[in-house]
């Protein structure tokens, strides 16, 4: 079969028609269906699932908000104050053992004084 | 499309029986055409277009055409009825199994459709097609629509239709031959 034979073949396929009573009938009872029962029925489900999904959301965040941390804690946990922390920390370490050390020498210079100047003590 | 469409869909979105029933006297017949080229029984075809102009009445009010025209939904609702009915009612085929001749018997166990020998052999090998080239085929020629329009309502690229049908075309041929 040639290509423009199929396509007049295929055209022939236009007087494919249902037939009129059956039509007519099929009309009748979808009309006979309530449309919008069932609309308001699906979206008041719908508004529902909605509703009550929001309601939980905003529980969970005021739990949260209750509950949770601190603005200030929040605030305190970012990078630059925590390296700040660090630094200051590390400071006071290295002053409390400048301190000691300072002491300690006194201490061993006073020692050492006093085992010269009375070396028959010791 | 039919003249005032777009009024007349809003009417039957609110629930205008009259409304609804110009649209089902302008789209049925075309609707019921692709059903039945796709399933051949004429009763099962005409349950399916029943289900889809249902489906169609009782969806309405949720319709939204985003610049697609009314028939794009109605062939969308057709085409899904039909792959449900060979999902549930047909043993499924292997691609395999498919004899690449049809005799006159695979056209003989065709709808009652009064149609000529070479009209039923063509329509039992589009059936053999792909949905898609089924679609583009019934749609280019049965139902007279450009390939512009085709494009529309099965939200295809126009130059994709081109090349389905190309191809169904020349699978139809190899088909018949």
């Amino acid at each position: 079969m040639k290509e423009q034979d199929l396509i007049q073949t295929l055209k022939k396929m236009q007087r494919i028609s249902p037939d009129t009573g059956y039509a007519r009938t099929s009309l009748a009872q979808i009309l006979r269906t309530n449309q919008s029962s069932n609309w308001i029925f699906s979206n008041a489900l719908v508004k529902m699932a909605v509703g009550i999904s929001a309601m939980a959301l905003v529980v969970v965040v005021s739990v949260l908000q209750v509950a949770g941390p601190s603005d200030a804690k929040m605030a305190s946990l970012d990078d630059a104050s925590l390296i700040a922390e660090l630094d200051s920390k590390d400071f006071q370490i290295e002053l409390k053992e400048a301190h000691y050390f300072n002491q300690s020498a006194e201490r061993v210079a006073m020692a050492l004084d006093e085992v010269v100047e009375y070396p028959e003590k010791n | 499309m039919l003249e005032g469409e777009i009024d007349i869909i809003e009417l039957a979105k609110k629930g205008d029986q009259d409304a609804f029933a110009t649209l089902y006297d302008h789209y049925h017949t075309p609707i019921y055409r692709f059903v039945v080229l796709k399933v051949s029984l004429r009763h099962e075809a005409e349950d399916l277009a029943h289900e889809v102009f249902l489906s169609a009445w009782r969806n309405l009010p949720r319709f939204k055409s985003r610049g697609f025209p009314f028939s794009s939904w109605l062939y969308k609702i057709a085409r899904n009825r039909v792959i449900d009915y060979y999902r549930t009612a047909k043993p499924k085929v292997d691609l395999e199994d498919i004899p690449q001749g049809l005799t006159q018997d695979d056209v003989d166990h065709e709808a009652d459709l009064n149609l000529d020998f070479d009209l039923k052999r063509v329509k039992a090998a589009m059936q053999t097609l792909s949905p898609d080239q089924q679609d583009v085929l019934i749609l280019r020629y049965v139902e007279d629509y450009s390939p512009k329009e085709i494009s529309k309502i099965l939200k295809k690229k126009e130059g994709t239709i081109r090349i389905i049908q190309h191809r169904a075309i020349k699978a139809l041929k190899e088909k018949i031959s």
